[in-house]
């Protein structure tokens, strides 16, 4: 064990400005399975300690494994030399200050973190039964479940110290169907909150539906579509285009295409989004942020108006303003600012009306390279691993295999026009179902 | 400093709760990294992670437990965790057995002068700030970031069956992003450089000609269009090929994958399943690739040909995926680190060359697109289904047979299959690059790989664009 508050008084005798030590204790039980049966069941246990140093305006950082080959003292002195050997940062305001949280029930769950192998081991074999019963041509490819039980503590050298335990699970499955010479596939990966939260009947039944659609799935021709983006791929793709556009320090180093947009339209007025760190249920809740900040809720975009960034403590003190509670970083690392739940606001259509109102579209459930998305210069693209071709209002027939590519920031502002009612969550972001006018889609 | 405990003991200690087969991995990894953003130093971070992880098999039932605490009573608990978890799956897993194989007892370092953890921080800052500025230089660039990545990667295997094996890697390189702005449009474009090497690596290279190029391209890049979608002849460099081969049919390739009958590849050792002139390697110890001489299961990793004048000839396997599928091991059981199991993984995969010019290859092409990869973000594959979709950055239009126009926004999707089959040239040369700043995803875990080939000329490419 580390004594933390002696670490950090160690480090002001050392020649330390200010320090910020945080240590990260987790347990991950897992099991997976390939085909029908476990192929892995893992327990894994880590320690780590990250330690962040300011010497004046210099800057420097390590962390590791907390064990019998390091010695933390050295880890220490290893931070203080790189940041003595360091060039002055002359915006940097020292190490956050003003550590505090807010408290969330439910972020951390008794169940979930006692949830034993055997557990897991009952859950996978369900999964496999559901595919199998679902439907004969049917079977699972892989199933894997994971619960991870973690506790981290942050200290600095101004006698303030934050901490919190919470839970998360991993769920991922994929299912192949085989019919005659006709071959498909079809899985998801999740994440959730508590063991409960993971339905997996309806999980396993949509997955195995989807698998069977897949045996008709086809290209389509090139040309331009309506994009119908279920909420979870949209979430992620969110994640990729506006998470880091709206990141105070790529604002700040001139590589955001929002600088100097605060206050000025960016989407069309029925757009809003609203960080909302503080809902347990949102795997991105957390109670204060990388620096131990307390995260908050607030607009980033309000009817289309760009109402703020997000900063973490350095970036807000360069603007002379109050960290959002968005910093991100490993451990012993400086910060950058990201979402913690950045949430597309609702609208009113329920999925089925968005899909009835498509005269010719993709209804897009899953994508491969999406993150391959630029948020620079805007281009958004993907290829279609499941999706379905709309015409008229109704689902046709599975599509897969075709490229869609559109520009992020005029989406925003002109072509997505409708959002569904109910929110899905990715890890740090969240979307309902939406509609883009009018995309390009690379196929035949 | 404490020194790497005795594992041998522990083998023992695993037999008797139990366990038939015992496999434990000591890891430990030193990384650096360095950002310079616009001219300050935005990062500098050392990474000191070590522990280990038990395999077992109890009663052909897999258990793994990790744990980064190295006394004695801490890796006994490890192994009571690993053994309690095979037990506790019992008659819902499979009945795992592994592959014979030669007891290796090696001690292997990998090619270096000088370590890069012995090198003062002021140098690498100053070749970090030069860098940075050089590429700042041209009018019209907003912000350029440069990095710096170290790594020193040191692994034990030892087995119950006895297998003792130790590799050391290190591993260096610097990557540089310039973004370009212009009448309210903004790209950027990346390029790097890594090599399994020492620190003199490093001083070797020319990086403000890197940096000074890539800024270039995203200024050229900023004022391009996006080339309109559809199908083209392509001619890819061989970045462009390595990442090519490695997502659209490596992963398929991997014999885990074929046993969990999730791969296009499954059954079809034999057939026909690209054009007769494309050959694809995997192996482990390559000129500009990840060093790699050792699986974590301790077995040696030779040269693995995949296909063979256009003919599919094996999988990638490690010991357990190797007697399911009735093979030879193949030294491809990887694991990111002490706390993962190993999966089947890749390690230097490409295409081996043909005996065309890179004039030649353009020749013939009417209209088409050369891809060059600066700038290039990775790609996926999704191997059940056989589809692939990668971005690949900077880009020019061919024209009658010469170069054009450079275009940006470029991203080619396919079938697997398909495009092998469509590759109708190959060139002479084989390049192979490897990367200290990303590697390859799988099942959560990341790992160091090496990609290549020559230059390829592939027809019918889907190409994704306005």
């Amino acid at each position: 064990m580390v004594d933390i508050e002696s670490l950090v008084k160690r480090a002001e005798d050392l020649g330390a400005s200010d320090v910020r030590i945080t240590v990260i204790k987790s347990k991950r039980k897992s099991v997976s399975s390939v085909g029908e049966k476990i192929y892995q069941s893992n327990v894994v246990t880590s320690y780590n300690i990250g330690i962040f140093v300011s010497v004046g305006k210099r800057i420097g950082g390590t962390s590791a494994t907390v064990n019998e080959l390091v010695n933390v003292e050295d880890l220490l002195l290893k931070a203080i030399k790189i940041a003595k050997n360091s060039p002055e940062d002359k915006d940097w305001p020292g190490i956050a200050r003003g550590l505090s949280k807010v408290s969330i029930s439910g972020v951390h769950d008794k169940k979930t973190a006692e949830t034993t192998i055997e557990g897991l081991a009952d859950a996978v074999m369900r999964s496999c039964e559901l595919v199998t019963s679902y439907d004969k041509r049917l079977k699972p490819i892989s199933t894997g479940i994971a619960v991870v039980e973690s506790e981290t503590k942050i200290v600095n050298s101004y006698d303030e110290s934050v901490s919190s335990a919470e839970t998360s699970v991993m769920f991922s499955a994929s299912v192949k169907s085989k019919d005659g010479i006709k071959e498909g596939s079809y899985g998801e990966n999740r994440i959730f909150r508590r063991i409960d939260d993971i339905r997996l009947k309806d999980l396993m039944e949509n997955i195995s539906r989807r698998a069977l659609d897949a045996l008709d799935a086809r290209q389509i021709g090139t040309g331009s579509y309506d994009l119908v983006f279920e909420g979870l791929l949209f979430s992620r793709v969110l994640e990729v285009m506006l998470g880091p556009a709206i990141s105070a320090y790529n604002v700040q180093m001139n590589r955001s295409p929002l600088k100097d947009m605060l206050e000025s339209e960016i989407a069309a007025d029925h757009i809003s989004f609203v960080e909302r760190p503080h809902e347990a249920q949102y795997p991105g809740a957390r109670e204060f942020d990388s620096e131990g900040i307390a995260t908050k809720t607030f607009h980033v975009v309000e009817k289309g108006v760009l109402r703020s960034f997000i900063y973490d403590y350095y970036t807000a003190s360069k603007e002379g303003r109050e960290s959002t509670g968005n910093a991100w970083g490993g451990l012993g690392q400086r910060t950058t600012p990201g979402p913690n739940n950045i949430v597309l606001m609702p609208g009113d259509a329920t999925e089925d009306e968005i899909i009835e109102e498509t005269k010719r579209g993709v209804l897009i459930c899953t994508s491969i390279g999406y993150w391959l998305s630029n948020y620079i210069s805007g281009q958004l693209n993907g290829t279609i691993s499941h999706g379905y071709l709309i015409e008229n209002g109704e689902i046709k027939h599975a599509v897969k295999g075709v490229a869609f590519s559109d520009n992020f920031y005029e989406v925003l502002k002109s072509k997505l026009d409708l959002i569904g009612k109910k929110l899905i969550p990715s890890s740090r972001m969240a979307s309902p179902m939406v509609r883009i006018r009018g995309s390009t889609i690379a196929g035949l | 400093m404490a020194e790497i405990p005795d594992l041998e003991k522990f083998l023992t200690y695993a037999e008797k709760l139990g366990a038939e087969h015992v496999t434990i991995r000591f890891n430990n990894t030193k990384y650096e990294l360095i950002s310079v953003v616009n001219g300050v130093v935005s990062e500098y971070t050392y990474t000191d992670m070590s522990g280990i992880g038990v395999s077992v098999l109890v009663g052909k039932s897999p258990g793994f437990s990790s744990t980064n605490s190295l006394d004695d009573n801490s890796i006994k608990k490890a192994v009571e965790e690993a053994v309690n978890a095979a037990k506790a799956v019992k008659g819902k897993s499979y009945e795992i057995e592994l592959a014979d194989v030669k007891a290796a007892k090696d001690k292997v370092v990998g090619p270096y002068k000088v370590c890069p953890f012995d090198i003062d921080e002021k140098e690498k800052i100053e070749i970090l700030m030069n860098t940075n500025k050089a590429a700042r230089e041209l009018d019209g660039i907003k912000s350029t970031t440069t990095r710096l990545g170290l790594e020193l990667d040191r692994r034990v295997i030892v087995s119950n069956d006895g297998i003792n094996v130790e590799v050391t890697t290190r591993l260096v390189g610097l990557s540089h992003i310039s973004v370009a702005g212009e009448a309210g449009s903004m790209e950027r474009v990346w390029d790097s450089r890594s090599q399994s090497a020492g620190f003199e690596f490093i001083r070797s290279q020319n990086w403000n000609e890197m940096a000074m190029e890539v800024s270039k391209m995203a200024l050229e890049l900023v004022k391009a269009s996006a080339p309109k979608a559809g199908k083209y002849t392509v001619v890819l460099h061989p970045d462009v090929v390595g990442l090519l081969i490695h997502e659209a049919f490596g992963h398929a390739s991997e014999g885990d994958t074929v046993y969990a009958n999730a791969s296009v590849l499954a059954n079809r050792i034999g057939e026909d399943i690209a054009a007769r002139e494309v050959s694809v390697v995997d192996e482990g110890v390559i000129e500009g690739g990840y060093f790699f001489p050792y699986d974590d299961e301790g077995v040696p990793k030779g040269k693995t040909y995949i296909v063979k004048d256009g003919k599919l000839t094996g999988y990638l396997t490690s010991r357990a995926v190797a007697k399911a599928l009735n093979m030879s091991p193949t030294g491809n059981a990887r694991a990111q680190d002490f706390r993962n199991q190993v999966l089947v993984r890749q390690t230097n995969y490409y295409i081996e060359p043909g005996d065309m010019s890179f004039e030649e290859l353009l020749e013939d092409v009417d209209y088409g697109i050369y891809i060059t990869g600066k700038g290039a973000g990775g790609g996926e594959v999704n191997p059940a289904a056989g589809t692939f979709t990668f971005g690949v950055g900077y880009s020019r239009l061919i024209r009658d047979g010469e170069l054009a126009e450079p275009v940006r926004g470029v991203t080619l999707t396919g079938m697997i299959l398909d495009v092998l089959k469509n590759v109708d040239g190959l060139g002479k040369s084989l390049e192979i690059r490897t990367s200290v700043f990303g590697g390859c995803g799988k099942g959560g875990q990341r790992v160091r790989v090496g990609d290549g080939g020559p230059y390829v000329r592939v027809r019918n490419m889907i190409v994704g664009g306005r």
